[in-house]
Protein backbone atom coordinates (compact mmCIF):
# COMPACT_ATOMS: atom_id res chain seq x y z
CA UNK A 1 0.00 0.00 0.00
CA UNK A 2 1.04 3.51 0.08
CA UNK A 3 3.81 4.65 2.12
CA UNK A 4 3.84 8.27 2.32
CA UNK A 5 5.96 8.42 5.07
CA UNK A 6 9.04 7.47 2.81
CA UNK A 7 8.46 10.59 1.09
CA UNK A 8 10.12 13.91 2.62
CA UNK A 9 9.30 16.91 1.87
CA UNK A 10 10.67 17.74 -1.76
CA UNK A 11 7.71 17.33 -3.83
CA UNK A 12 6.28 19.85 -1.13
CA UNK A 13 8.29 21.84 -1.68
CA UNK A 14 8.25 21.42 -5.67
CA UNK A 15 4.50 21.72 -5.37
CA UNK A 16 5.06 25.15 -3.21
CA UNK A 17 7.44 26.90 -6.04
CA UNK A 18 4.69 25.53 -8.88
CA UNK A 19 2.27 26.94 -6.57
CA UNK A 20 3.91 30.27 -6.29
CA UNK A 21 4.78 30.26 -10.23
CA UNK A 22 1.45 29.74 -10.72
CA UNK A 23 -0.76 32.04 -8.30
CA UNK A 24 1.99 34.58 -9.73
CA UNK A 25 0.69 34.02 -14.01
CA UNK A 26 -3.05 34.27 -12.35
CA UNK A 27 -2.23 38.03 -10.73
CA UNK A 28 -0.75 38.96 -14.22
CA UNK A 29 -3.98 38.73 -15.66
CA UNK A 30 -5.75 40.83 -12.90
CA UNK A 31 -5.97 44.05 -15.29
CA UNK A 32 -7.47 42.01 -17.69
CA UNK A 33 -10.18 40.75 -15.09
CA UNK A 34 -11.21 44.23 -14.25
CA UNK A 35 -11.72 45.39 -17.88
CA UNK A 36 -14.00 43.00 -18.31
CA UNK A 37 -15.78 43.44 -14.53
CA UNK A 38 -15.84 47.07 -15.66
CA UNK A 39 -17.62 46.22 -18.95
CA UNK A 40 -20.26 44.39 -17.44
CA UNK A 41 -20.91 46.78 -14.26
CA UNK A 42 -20.96 49.52 -17.28
CA UNK A 43 -23.48 47.79 -18.94
CA UNK A 44 -25.42 46.90 -16.49
CA UNK A 45 -25.66 50.45 -14.76
CA UNK A 46 -26.60 51.68 -19.02
CA UNK A 47 -29.29 49.39 -19.02
CA UNK A 48 -32.48 51.56 -18.02
CA UNK A 49 -31.76 53.85 -20.49
CA UNK A 50 -31.66 51.36 -23.03
CA UNK A 51 -34.53 49.49 -22.08
CA UNK A 52 -36.39 53.16 -21.50
CA UNK A 53 -36.44 54.63 -25.23
CA UNK A 54 -39.61 55.51 -25.30
CA UNK A 55 -40.20 56.74 -21.52
CA UNK A 56 -38.89 60.31 -22.60
CA UNK A 57 -41.59 60.46 -25.49
CA UNK A 58 -44.45 58.93 -22.82
CA UNK A 59 -43.44 61.58 -20.01
CA UNK A 60 -43.51 64.50 -22.20
CA UNK A 61 -46.89 63.91 -24.01
CA UNK A 62 -48.21 62.75 -20.30
CA UNK A 63 -46.94 66.27 -18.87
CA UNK A 64 -48.24 68.21 -21.56
CA UNK A 65 -51.56 66.79 -21.56
CA UNK A 66 -51.90 67.25 -18.00
CA UNK A 67 -51.34 70.76 -18.17
CA UNK A 68 -52.06 72.34 -21.34
CA UNK A 69 -54.39 70.15 -22.79
CA UNK A 70 -57.98 71.95 -23.42
CA UNK A 71 -59.93 68.98 -22.63
CA UNK A 72 -58.11 66.29 -19.76
CA UNK A 73 -58.94 63.03 -19.93
CA UNK A 74 -56.52 60.79 -17.87
CA UNK A 75 -57.15 57.61 -19.45
CA UNK A 76 -56.97 58.95 -23.00
CA UNK A 77 -54.11 60.40 -22.42
CA UNK A 78 -52.20 57.11 -21.77
CA UNK A 79 -53.60 55.75 -24.12
CA UNK A 80 -52.86 58.12 -27.28
CA UNK A 81 -49.40 58.66 -25.32
CA UNK A 82 -48.72 54.76 -26.01
CA UNK A 83 -49.40 55.48 -29.59
CA UNK A 84 -47.81 58.43 -29.95
CA UNK A 85 -44.71 56.73 -28.33
CA UNK A 86 -44.76 53.08 -30.15
CA UNK A 87 -42.67 52.82 -32.71
CA UNK A 88 -39.90 53.84 -30.02
CA UNK A 89 -40.61 51.41 -27.57
CA UNK A 90 -40.14 48.78 -29.92
CA UNK A 91 -37.09 49.95 -30.82
CA UNK A 92 -35.89 49.47 -27.12
CA UNK A 93 -35.59 45.46 -27.27
CA UNK A 94 -32.65 45.99 -30.06
CA UNK A 95 -30.63 48.22 -28.11
CA UNK A 96 -31.15 46.22 -24.70
CA UNK A 97 -29.84 43.39 -26.94
CA UNK A 98 -26.32 44.80 -28.30
CA UNK A 99 -26.15 45.85 -24.54
CA UNK A 100 -26.25 41.77 -23.34
CA UNK A 101 -23.79 41.21 -25.68
CA UNK A 102 -21.04 43.43 -24.28
CA UNK A 103 -22.15 42.10 -20.78
CA UNK A 104 -21.39 38.29 -22.29
CA UNK A 105 -18.06 39.86 -23.62
CA UNK A 106 -17.04 40.77 -20.37
CA UNK A 107 -18.18 38.22 -18.55
CA UNK A 108 -15.92 35.79 -20.83
CA UNK A 109 -13.20 37.78 -20.77
CA UNK A 110 -13.33 37.52 -17.01
CA UNK A 111 -13.55 34.10 -17.14
CA UNK A 112 -11.56 33.59 -19.52
CA UNK A 113 -8.48 35.31 -17.69
CA UNK A 114 -9.43 33.68 -14.44
CA UNK A 115 -5.93 32.26 -12.27
CA UNK A 116 -7.53 29.08 -11.48
CA UNK A 117 -7.88 28.21 -15.36
CA UNK A 118 -3.89 28.11 -15.38
CA UNK A 119 -4.19 26.57 -11.53
CA UNK A 120 -3.14 22.80 -11.64
CA UNK A 121 -3.10 22.79 -7.60
CA UNK A 122 -5.55 20.56 -6.77
CA UNK A 123 -5.07 18.16 -10.18
CA UNK A 124 -1.47 17.64 -9.18
CA UNK A 125 -2.16 17.06 -5.71
CA UNK A 126 -4.18 14.13 -6.70
CA UNK A 127 -1.30 12.58 -9.27
CA UNK A 128 1.29 12.98 -6.95
CA UNK A 129 -0.78 11.58 -4.38
CA UNK A 130 -0.84 8.35 -6.66
CA UNK A 131 2.45 8.16 -7.71
CA UNK A 132 3.96 8.11 -4.26
CA UNK A 133 1.89 5.49 -2.95
CA UNK A 134 2.85 3.39 -5.92
CA UNK A 135 4.95 0.41 -4.94
CA UNK A 136 7.43 -2.41 -6.21
CA UNK A 137 5.81 -5.82 -6.44
CA UNK A 138 7.08 -7.81 -4.08
CA UNK A 139 9.01 -5.83 -1.45
CA UNK A 140 6.58 -2.50 -1.18
CA UNK A 141 9.41 -0.15 -1.25
CA UNK A 142 7.99 2.96 -3.17
CA UNK A 143 7.90 2.52 -7.07
CA UNK A 144 9.91 6.15 -7.52
CA UNK A 145 11.81 7.37 -4.73
CA UNK A 146 11.38 10.96 -3.32
CA UNK A 147 14.17 12.38 -6.09
CA UNK A 148 12.86 10.96 -9.10
CA UNK A 149 9.03 11.37 -8.12
CA UNK A 150 9.54 15.11 -7.48
CA UNK A 151 11.27 15.40 -11.32
CA UNK A 152 8.06 13.78 -12.39
CA UNK A 153 5.72 15.98 -11.14
CA UNK A 154 7.73 19.00 -12.09
CA UNK A 155 8.02 18.00 -15.14
CA UNK A 156 4.66 17.06 -15.79
CA UNK A 157 3.34 20.18 -13.82
CA UNK A 158 5.85 22.43 -16.53
CA UNK A 159 3.83 20.68 -19.42
CA UNK A 160 0.37 20.98 -18.30
CA UNK A 161 0.70 24.74 -16.91
CA UNK A 162 2.60 25.79 -20.34
CA UNK A 163 -0.47 23.91 -22.31
CA UNK A 164 -2.95 25.82 -20.39
CA UNK A 165 -1.34 29.00 -20.09
CA UNK A 166 -0.88 28.98 -23.84
CA UNK A 167 -4.42 28.37 -24.31
CA UNK A 168 -5.52 31.00 -22.05
CA UNK A 169 -3.35 33.79 -23.75
CA UNK A 170 -4.55 32.28 -27.74
CA UNK A 171 -8.11 32.35 -26.10
CA UNK A 172 -7.48 35.71 -25.00
CA UNK A 173 -6.02 36.71 -27.89
CA UNK A 174 -8.94 35.22 -29.92
CA UNK A 175 -11.36 37.09 -28.11
CA UNK A 176 -9.59 40.30 -28.83
CA UNK A 177 -9.33 40.15 -32.14
CA UNK A 178 -12.69 40.92 -32.09
CA UNK A 179 -11.86 44.79 -31.69
CA UNK A 180 -13.47 46.30 -34.89
CA UNK A 181 -17.03 44.41 -33.57
CA UNK A 182 -16.33 45.48 -30.20
CA UNK A 183 -16.20 49.09 -31.35
CA UNK A 184 -19.08 48.98 -33.99
CA UNK A 185 -21.38 47.88 -31.42
CA UNK A 186 -20.49 49.84 -28.69
CA UNK A 187 -20.31 52.71 -30.70
CA UNK A 188 -24.18 52.24 -31.70
CA UNK A 189 -24.92 52.45 -28.35
CA UNK A 190 -22.67 55.60 -27.94
CA UNK A 191 -24.76 56.82 -30.96
CA UNK A 192 -27.93 56.36 -29.47
CA UNK A 193 -27.04 57.46 -25.96
CA UNK A 194 -25.50 60.77 -26.95
CA UNK A 195 -27.62 61.34 -30.18
CA UNK A 196 -31.08 59.85 -29.59
CA UNK A 197 -31.11 59.73 -25.67
CA UNK A 198 -29.76 62.92 -24.45
CA UNK A 199 -31.62 65.62 -27.42
CA UNK A 200 -34.93 63.23 -25.79
CA UNK A 201 -33.70 64.76 -22.26
CA UNK A 202 -32.77 68.26 -23.66
CA UNK A 203 -36.30 68.33 -25.21
CA UNK A 204 -37.91 67.05 -22.02
CA UNK A 205 -36.00 69.96 -19.83
CA UNK A 206 -37.24 72.27 -22.13
CA UNK A 207 -40.56 71.68 -22.10
CA UNK A 208 -40.56 71.42 -18.27
CA UNK A 209 -39.13 75.19 -18.44
CA UNK A 210 -42.19 75.96 -20.24
CA UNK A 211 -44.57 74.45 -18.34
CA UNK A 212 -43.58 75.76 -15.25
CA UNK A 213 -43.46 79.31 -16.75
CA UNK A 214 -47.52 78.36 -17.50
CA UNK A 215 -47.86 76.99 -13.85
CA UNK A 216 -46.79 79.61 -12.28
CA UNK A 217 -49.12 82.35 -14.30
CA UNK A 218 -51.68 80.51 -12.90
CA UNK A 219 -50.61 80.48 -9.43
CA UNK A 220 -53.27 83.63 -8.76
CA UNK A 221 -56.15 81.67 -10.07
CA UNK A 222 -55.30 78.07 -8.53
CA UNK A 223 -52.55 78.68 -5.88
CA UNK A 224 -52.84 74.75 -4.56
CA UNK A 225 -52.57 73.54 -7.61
CA UNK A 226 -49.81 75.76 -9.23
CA UNK A 227 -47.64 74.75 -6.45
CA UNK A 228 -48.25 71.11 -6.37
CA UNK A 229 -47.70 70.98 -9.69
CA UNK A 230 -44.85 73.65 -9.95
CA UNK A 231 -42.94 71.52 -7.23
CA UNK A 232 -43.28 68.17 -9.00
CA UNK A 233 -41.78 69.92 -12.28
CA UNK A 234 -38.97 71.16 -10.26
CA UNK A 235 -37.88 68.04 -8.87
CA UNK A 236 -38.40 66.75 -12.56
CA UNK A 237 -36.10 69.45 -13.66
CA UNK A 238 -33.65 68.35 -11.22
CA UNK A 239 -33.87 64.89 -12.21
CA UNK A 240 -33.60 65.63 -16.26
CA UNK A 241 -30.01 67.15 -15.34
CA UNK A 242 -28.69 64.14 -13.43
CA UNK A 243 -30.17 61.80 -16.18
CA UNK A 244 -28.22 64.00 -18.97
CA UNK A 245 -25.36 63.68 -16.73
CA UNK A 246 -25.35 59.80 -16.76
CA UNK A 247 -25.80 60.02 -20.61
CA UNK A 248 -22.68 61.74 -21.07
CA UNK A 249 -21.12 59.53 -18.77
CA UNK A 250 -22.01 56.64 -20.38
CA UNK A 251 -20.47 57.37 -23.68
CA UNK A 252 -17.20 58.72 -21.86
CA UNK A 253 -17.29 54.82 -20.24
CA UNK A 254 -17.86 53.29 -23.81
CA UNK A 255 -14.87 55.69 -24.92
CA UNK A 256 -12.78 54.13 -22.26
CA UNK A 257 -13.67 50.77 -22.61
CA UNK A 258 -12.65 50.83 -25.91
CA UNK A 259 -9.35 52.30 -25.51
CA UNK A 260 -8.72 49.59 -22.47
CA UNK A 261 -9.52 46.80 -25.10
CA UNK A 262 -7.82 47.78 -27.49
CA UNK A 263 -4.63 48.82 -25.27
CA UNK A 264 -5.40 44.89 -23.95
CA UNK A 265 -4.53 43.92 -27.31
CA UNK A 266 -1.68 45.07 -27.52
CA UNK A 267 -0.47 44.73 -23.96
CA UNK A 268 -1.81 40.71 -23.02
CA UNK A 269 2.07 39.68 -22.78
CA UNK A 270 3.20 42.76 -20.28
CA UNK A 271 -0.18 43.60 -18.64
CA UNK A 272 1.47 45.27 -16.03
CA UNK A 273 2.62 47.96 -18.20
CA UNK A 274 1.87 51.58 -16.38
CA UNK A 275 0.45 53.42 -19.32
CA UNK A 276 -2.02 50.59 -19.96
CA UNK A 277 -2.73 50.11 -16.24
CA UNK A 278 -3.39 53.87 -16.49
CA UNK A 279 -5.77 53.36 -19.75
CA UNK A 280 -7.82 50.70 -16.93
CA UNK A 281 -8.00 52.87 -14.06
CA UNK A 282 -9.29 55.78 -16.27
CA UNK A 283 -12.36 52.95 -17.39
CA UNK A 284 -12.99 52.21 -13.98
CA UNK A 285 -13.44 55.66 -13.27
CA UNK A 286 -15.50 56.28 -15.96
CA UNK A 287 -17.70 53.26 -14.95
CA UNK A 288 -17.95 54.50 -11.33
CA UNK A 289 -18.96 58.22 -12.55
CA UNK A 290 -22.01 56.48 -14.51
CA UNK A 291 -22.53 54.09 -11.45
CA UNK A 292 -23.45 57.23 -9.20
CA UNK A 293 -24.98 59.21 -12.03
CA UNK A 294 -27.16 56.40 -12.94
CA UNK A 295 -28.18 55.63 -9.64
CA UNK A 296 -31.12 57.50 -9.54
CA UNK A 297 -34.67 56.97 -9.14
CA UNK A 298 -36.41 56.04 -12.28
CA UNK A 299 -38.12 58.88 -14.13
CA UNK A 300 -41.11 60.17 -12.45
CA UNK A 301 -44.70 59.09 -13.76
CA UNK A 302 -47.61 61.76 -14.33
CA UNK B 1 -36.23 62.47 -54.49
CA UNK B 2 -35.16 61.11 -51.29
CA UNK B 3 -37.31 58.34 -50.01
CA UNK B 4 -37.43 57.91 -46.09
CA UNK B 5 -35.45 54.48 -46.73
CA UNK B 6 -32.64 56.47 -48.12
CA UNK B 7 -31.70 58.77 -44.74
CA UNK B 8 -29.17 58.22 -43.08
CA UNK B 9 -29.19 58.11 -38.93
CA UNK B 10 -27.36 61.41 -39.06
CA UNK B 11 -30.31 62.97 -41.09
CA UNK B 12 -33.19 61.35 -38.83
CA UNK B 13 -31.40 63.04 -35.88
CA UNK B 14 -31.55 66.48 -37.30
CA UNK B 15 -35.17 66.05 -38.98
CA UNK B 16 -36.14 64.72 -35.24
CA UNK B 17 -34.49 67.71 -33.68
CA UNK B 18 -35.74 70.31 -36.05
CA UNK B 19 -39.02 68.84 -35.81
CA UNK B 20 -38.86 68.70 -31.93
CA UNK B 21 -37.82 72.74 -31.92
CA UNK B 22 -40.65 73.31 -33.58
CA UNK B 23 -43.10 71.23 -31.44
CA UNK B 24 -41.09 73.22 -28.82
CA UNK B 25 -42.67 77.09 -30.20
CA UNK B 26 -45.73 75.69 -30.80
CA UNK B 27 -46.42 74.90 -27.35
CA UNK B 28 -44.66 78.25 -26.37
CA UNK B 29 -47.54 79.85 -28.46
CA UNK B 30 -49.86 77.92 -26.73
CA UNK B 31 -48.66 79.28 -23.60
CA UNK B 32 -47.99 82.82 -24.34
CA UNK B 33 -51.43 83.01 -26.29
CA UNK B 34 -53.80 80.93 -24.27
CA UNK B 35 -55.99 83.80 -22.74
CA UNK B 36 -56.16 85.17 -26.74
CA UNK B 37 -56.66 82.12 -28.57
CA UNK B 38 -60.62 81.27 -29.36
CA UNK B 39 -60.95 77.38 -27.66
CA UNK B 40 -61.01 76.24 -31.83
CA UNK B 41 -57.52 78.22 -32.10
CA UNK B 42 -56.50 76.46 -28.78
CA UNK B 43 -57.61 73.24 -30.43
CA UNK B 44 -55.54 73.46 -33.37
CA UNK B 45 -52.57 74.11 -31.82
CA UNK B 46 -52.80 71.77 -29.55
CA UNK B 47 -53.53 68.97 -32.64
CA UNK B 48 -50.58 70.62 -34.76
CA UNK B 49 -48.19 70.37 -31.47
CA UNK B 50 -49.50 66.29 -30.97
CA UNK B 51 -48.60 65.78 -34.95
CA UNK B 52 -45.31 67.50 -34.26
CA UNK B 53 -44.56 65.34 -31.32
CA UNK B 54 -45.95 61.80 -33.33
CA UNK B 55 -43.04 62.20 -35.70
CA UNK B 56 -40.26 62.96 -33.45
CA UNK B 57 -40.53 60.34 -31.87
CA UNK B 58 -40.89 58.21 -35.48
CA UNK B 59 -37.79 59.49 -36.54
CA UNK B 60 -35.74 58.68 -33.38
CA UNK B 61 -37.65 55.21 -33.34
CA UNK B 62 -36.07 55.37 -36.99
CA UNK B 63 -32.56 56.39 -35.80
CA UNK B 64 -32.37 53.67 -33.33
CA UNK B 65 -33.39 51.31 -36.47
CA UNK B 66 -30.49 52.50 -38.31
CA UNK B 67 -27.97 52.60 -35.47
CA UNK B 68 -28.91 48.57 -34.44
CA UNK B 69 -29.22 47.62 -37.97
CA UNK B 70 -25.54 49.10 -38.66
CA UNK B 71 -24.36 46.86 -35.74
CA UNK B 72 -26.26 44.03 -36.47
CA UNK B 73 -23.41 41.97 -37.71
CA UNK B 74 -20.66 42.84 -35.71
CA UNK B 75 -22.88 41.62 -32.66
CA UNK B 76 -23.29 38.45 -34.06
CA UNK B 77 -19.63 38.47 -34.71
CA UNK B 78 -18.89 39.02 -31.20
CA UNK B 79 -21.56 36.29 -30.10
CA UNK B 80 -19.76 33.85 -32.12
CA UNK B 81 -16.10 34.91 -30.58
CA UNK B 82 -17.91 34.62 -27.00
CA UNK B 83 -19.43 31.10 -27.79
CA UNK B 84 -15.62 30.24 -28.94
CA UNK B 85 -14.24 31.63 -25.86
CA UNK B 86 -16.63 29.44 -23.51
CA UNK B 87 -15.74 26.42 -25.74
CA UNK B 88 -12.08 27.09 -25.15
CA UNK B 89 -12.72 27.76 -21.57
CA UNK B 90 -14.73 23.90 -21.42
CA UNK B 91 -11.39 22.51 -23.41
CA UNK B 92 -8.95 23.98 -20.89
CA UNK B 93 -11.09 22.06 -17.94
CA UNK B 94 -10.98 18.78 -19.89
CA UNK B 95 -7.39 18.90 -19.88
CA UNK B 96 -7.65 19.17 -16.05
CA UNK B 97 -10.51 16.11 -16.31
CA UNK B 98 -7.51 14.70 -17.84
CA UNK B 99 -4.94 15.14 -15.00
CA UNK B 100 -7.27 13.66 -12.26
CA UNK B 101 -7.83 10.77 -15.06
CA UNK B 102 -4.24 9.69 -14.40
CA UNK B 103 -4.18 9.89 -11.04
CA UNK B 104 -6.73 7.71 -10.52
CA UNK B 105 -5.43 5.53 -13.12
CA UNK B 106 -2.03 5.09 -11.26
CA UNK B 107 -4.16 4.34 -8.17
CA UNK B 108 -5.68 1.41 -10.16
CA UNK B 109 -2.08 0.68 -11.06
CA UNK B 110 -1.26 0.34 -7.65
CA UNK B 111 -3.92 -1.91 -6.50
CA UNK B 112 -3.77 -4.26 -9.50
CA UNK B 113 0.36 -4.11 -8.28
CA UNK B 114 -0.77 -4.89 -4.39
CA UNK B 115 -2.80 -7.57 -5.52
CA UNK B 116 -4.93 -5.92 -2.68
CA UNK B 117 -9.12 -6.80 -4.05
CA UNK B 118 -10.73 -4.18 -1.59
CA UNK B 119 -8.37 -0.96 -3.32
CA UNK B 120 -8.30 -2.36 -6.30
CA UNK B 121 -12.44 -2.10 -6.16
CA UNK B 122 -12.75 1.34 -4.96
CA UNK B 123 -9.64 2.41 -7.32
CA UNK B 124 -12.13 0.97 -10.27
CA UNK B 125 -15.15 2.22 -8.93
CA UNK B 126 -12.91 5.64 -8.27
CA UNK B 127 -12.00 5.94 -11.96
CA UNK B 128 -15.57 4.95 -13.10
CA UNK B 129 -17.65 7.57 -11.38
CA UNK B 130 -15.60 10.88 -11.64
CA UNK B 131 -14.56 11.79 -15.45
CA UNK B 132 -18.75 11.22 -16.11
CA UNK B 133 -18.90 14.97 -15.18
CA UNK B 134 -16.97 16.38 -17.94
CA UNK B 135 -17.01 13.14 -20.46
CA UNK B 136 -17.98 16.14 -23.17
CA UNK B 137 -16.41 15.22 -26.25
CA UNK B 138 -13.43 18.28 -26.35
Amino acid sequence: MRSPSLLPSRPAAAGLLAALLLSGCASNLAPVRSVGEQTQKMSAAAHPMLAGAADSCMAKAMRQQLIMATRFDAQGSEQAARQRCVMEEKMSPRLVALNEVLIAYGKVLVDSADGKVSSYKEQFKGLGDALSGLEQPGDGAPLLDAGQLSVVMKLAQYMSTLATQRMQKASLRELLAHQQAIDITSNALKNYALNIHLPNLREEAREVDQLRGAVGSMSGTEPLAANYVGTHLYQERKQLAQRQAAATAYAQALDAMQQSLAGLATHLDHPQDPQWQAQVDAFAQRVAVLERQAALPSPSRW
Amino acid sequence: MATPHALTKEETYVIADSLAQASSLVLELRIRQRTTLSQEEQQLLEKHENHLDMLVSLFRAYGIYLITEDARQASSELVQAIDKGKARLKRITDVKAGIETAAKLVDLGAAILSRDPGALLEAAASLRSKPKKDDAPA
